[in-house]
């Protein structure tokens, strides 16, 4: 059993403990994310893993020569002078909602660092690894920070699972030193048929379909009270171990029922819904997306993709050989489908204008097509998106140059676009907060762009 | 000092604690009765940035909330968004919500409210959303919100409203925009059918006997389906090649049977004889297959 005064070091240490945060700065970050109008209550994050082809999606370059500009065509939107790949229709048709950054940039060219740094906004430090508490908190977990839902709702979940590469977790997807309280609740998606390739569901994921009845997990719960009472009593902080129990405590709310609950049973959903969103992991993952920011999540991921990047023939968008059979028959096709079926669902039910929307992916891909009628990783420029929470639609910023391979004109930064969501949500983004060991940190070293 | 420092991290602690548990900026004895009333009805009221409230009863209400629930609106001063979503409030319950002059956002979809329950609104001139999504609304209804110059976005799907009825609002508010939403019986229409069943492809069957050898264990892929059909004159063993080459024994198909089996793709099967002699193996593909055990 714990001794008074090793708990009260190992808590001190631990990014548990305070949420490595002092109490003066807590209160000033509350006050100032009301003191702003953003209009976006909720966040949608939607992460497609292994590098997205701006080429291939929203930024087609048909004026440069053939091996760079690719097999597909581009289409009109419904916005003129914007156009996209002639495989996502659907999204083109919503473009009235997008606004469309055409030229984000980094530096890193790896996966692991390439999604560090879109996820967080900070350039990796080397040796990382997925659970580490140094890590930068992810732009999900940041969010969730300056959000309070109600009692038994995690401020934010990600979803279907974490994203691995040849079998090894990543890092950037937790709250690293905002500590462990902000690690977005990973959550299983019940539904839809699975992207090809390594899908690594393993035992961690909140997955809501437990064979728990009512009855066992209150008898659980009565035990582990009992526990506590007297574990309390001898450790002598009762409210730190409330604090450590959150979690605990959460996922037994949640199974019990809450409104998250009801939210993760796609069988009520009208199906002519779920079927416009397309019976695949993509796209009820996005569908639930929807659902438990109705439920009052105010933050939620989804990563529409393989999990693993390991397997060529995964539905991941790492396409380093046969990208345009891949794009065109597997990849492009459901997130199109969709992407546009969550921003209809959300347009539809007068939820989109305090709604988010926000497409991330590791980095865009190169512009010269590889001997494996692929292409390779590129940070040199690629497309982003934003839609909803007041962001004005209809909208093309900044440009990659003629060949796709640099910034044209505005050129901007991964955390460029994470001020400008966070001011769209309301959050001062050079604010600073303190960690355990006193350290400041800006929550966001970017900048907004003039998106609203 | 050890006590002292002990002391105040426990009350900085208490202090957080309270923040972080859904208890947003005051303490408890901090809330004006007038909120703790609408918590007590299964609400919550939030103050906005600039002055005013925000009521929701759409999350812990949704059960419980009810038209007599209104009257403790009154109490709480100037409210700018009210969001009443899947409760029970009735046509009749909106009478309360005539004095809610400060009103800009209004949630009603997914209640029961009709017509008649619009005529409440029609003074509520600082209006600028209302959602009306899935209730019974129709072109009678609205009539009521044409002296609403504030108006800017109205909520109408899948509700009995007309073109005919929007087009007359929009003649009275031309800034307002209306978004009616998908007409699900065409989007069920519309729908890609679902393609017929691929033919399945079959594995190649690796007899024992033969010079391929199989992979010495399954490599962890994605779910996928197969069905062994035993073609051959005795009945068979199932056996599963695990990730470290361990056998694992699924059961046995008699001679002219067949068996699904939910795998995974990249997996080793491993057929024997009922006296564990090794028959052959298949390995899967990333699709759902058949493997044909060969009559020999």
């Amino acid at each position: 059993m714990l001794s008074i005064s090793h708990s009260r070091r190992k808590f001190l240490q631990s990014g548990v403990g305070l949420a490595g945060l002092t109490l003066p700065t807590f209160l000033k970050a509350r006050l100032s994310s009301n003191s702003l109008s953003g209009k976006a209550k909720s966040c949608i994050i939607i992460y497609t893993w292994g590098g997205m082809s701006h080429y291939e999606s929203f930024d087609p370059k048909p004026e440069a020569p053939v091996d760079f500009r690719g097999e597909f065509n581009p289409i009109d939107t419904a916005t003129p002078g914007m156009q996209f790949c002639e495989h996502i229709p659907l999204l083109a048709k919503h473009s009235e909602k997008l606004a469309v950054i055409r030229s984000v940039h980094h530096k890193q060219g790896g996966h692991q660092q390439g999604m560090y740094v879109s996820l967080t906004g900070h350039d990796p430090v080397p040796g990382i690894k997925a659970k580490g508490r140094n890590n930068r908190p992810s732009l999900t977990s940041m969010l969730s920070y300056f959000h309070n839902p109600a009692v038994g709702t995690p401020s934010a979940i990600r979803m279907p699972y974490s994203m691995f590469d040849n079998g090894k977790q990543m890092a950037g997807e937790g709250a690293g030193w905002l500590g462990t309280k902000h690690d977005p609740v990973l959550l299983r998606t019940p539904a839809g048929k699975p992207y090809a390739g390594v899908n690594r569901y393993s035992d961690k994921e909140l997955n809501l379909t437990l064979n728990l009845t009512e009855k066992r997990v209150g008898n659980r719960n009565a035990l582990l009270e009992q526990l506590e009472d007297t574990l309390a009593w001898r450790v002598g902080h009762e409210t730190a171990y409330d604090q450590l129990d959150h979690y605990r405590r959460m996922a037994s709310d949640i199974l019990l029922g809450s409104p998250v609950r009801k939210a993760h049973d796609l069988e009520s959903e009208d199906p002519r819904i779920r079927a416009m969103y397309g019976d695949h992991m993509g796209g009820q993952s996005l569908l639930l997306s929807r659902r438990l920011v109705e439920a009052g999540v105010p933050v939620v991921q989804a990563v529409c993709s393989a999990s693993d990047l390991a397997g060529g023939g995964g539905d991941n968008w790492d396409t380093h050989r046969d990208h345009f059979p891949k794009m065109k028959n597997r990849l492009l096709p459901v997130f199109d489908r969709s992407a546009s079926a969550l921003l209809t669902d959300l347009e539809m039910r007068g939820m989109l204008d305090e709604t988010l929307v926000v497409f991330l992916t590791d980095f865009g891909r190169t512009p010269k097509i590889n001997g494996n009628g692929g292409r390779d990783h590129h940070p040199g420029v690629y497309s982003l998106v934003l839609a909803g929470g007041g962001i004005r639609g209809g909208q093309v910023y900044g440009s990659s140059d003629s060949k796709g391979a640099e910034p044209g004109s505005d050129p901007c930064a991964p955390a460029d676009v994470h001020a400008t969501v966070y001011k769209a949500m309301g959050i001062d983004h050079s604010m600073e907060l303190h960690d355990q060991q006193g350290r400041p940190f800006r929550i966001c070293d970017g900048n907004p762009l003039p998106l609203t | 000092m050890f006590l002292m420092k002990l002391h105040r991290f426990v009350l900085h602690y208490a202090a957080i604690n309270l923040l972080f548990s859904g208890v947003l900026l005051f303490g408890e004895s901090d809330r004006p009765s007038s909120v703790l009333a609408i918590e007590k009805l299964g609400g919550l009221a939030l103050p906005m940035p600039r002055g005013g409230w925000e009521v929701g009863f759409h999350l812990q209400g949704r059960e419980s909330f009810e038209d007599e629930g209104l009257k403790a609106l009154k109490n709480l001063g100037e409210i700018i968004s009210l969001n009443l979503r899947d409760t029970k409030i009735t046509s009749k319950g909106l009478v309360h919500l005539q004095g809610l002059v400060s009103l800009c956002r209004l949630h009603l979809e997914r209640t029961s409210i009709d017509n008649s329950g619009l005529k409440n609104l029609s003074k509520l001139k600082n209006l600028e959303y209302l959602n009306l999504y899935q209730t019974q609304v129709s072109d009678d209804g609205l009539r009521h919100l044409s002296d609403l110059k504030k108006l800017k976005k109205l909520f109408l799907w899948d509700t009995k409203v007309s073109d005919e009825g929007v087009r007359e609002l929009q003649k009275s508010l031309p800034q307002l925009f209306v978004s009616r939403g998908l007409n699900l019986e065409k989007l069920a229409a519309d729908a890609p059918k679902p393609s017929p069943p691929k033919p399945r492809a079959s594995m190649k069957w690796l007899s024992s006997s033969g010079t391929e050898s199989p992979p010495t264990k399954s490599t962890p892929g994605s779910p996928i389906q197969v069905t062994f059909l035993n073609k051959s004159k005795q009945s068979v063993k199932l056996v599963w090649i695990d990730y470290g080459g361990g056998q694992k024994l699924y059961g046995e198909i008699s001679a002219g049977g067949s068996r699904e089996q939910n795998t995974y793709s990249e997996a080793v099967w491993l057929i024997t004889d009922l006296n564990d002699k090794p028959l052959g193996h298949f390995v899967t593909g990333q699709e759902d297959a058949n493997g044909v055990i060969p009559s020999n």
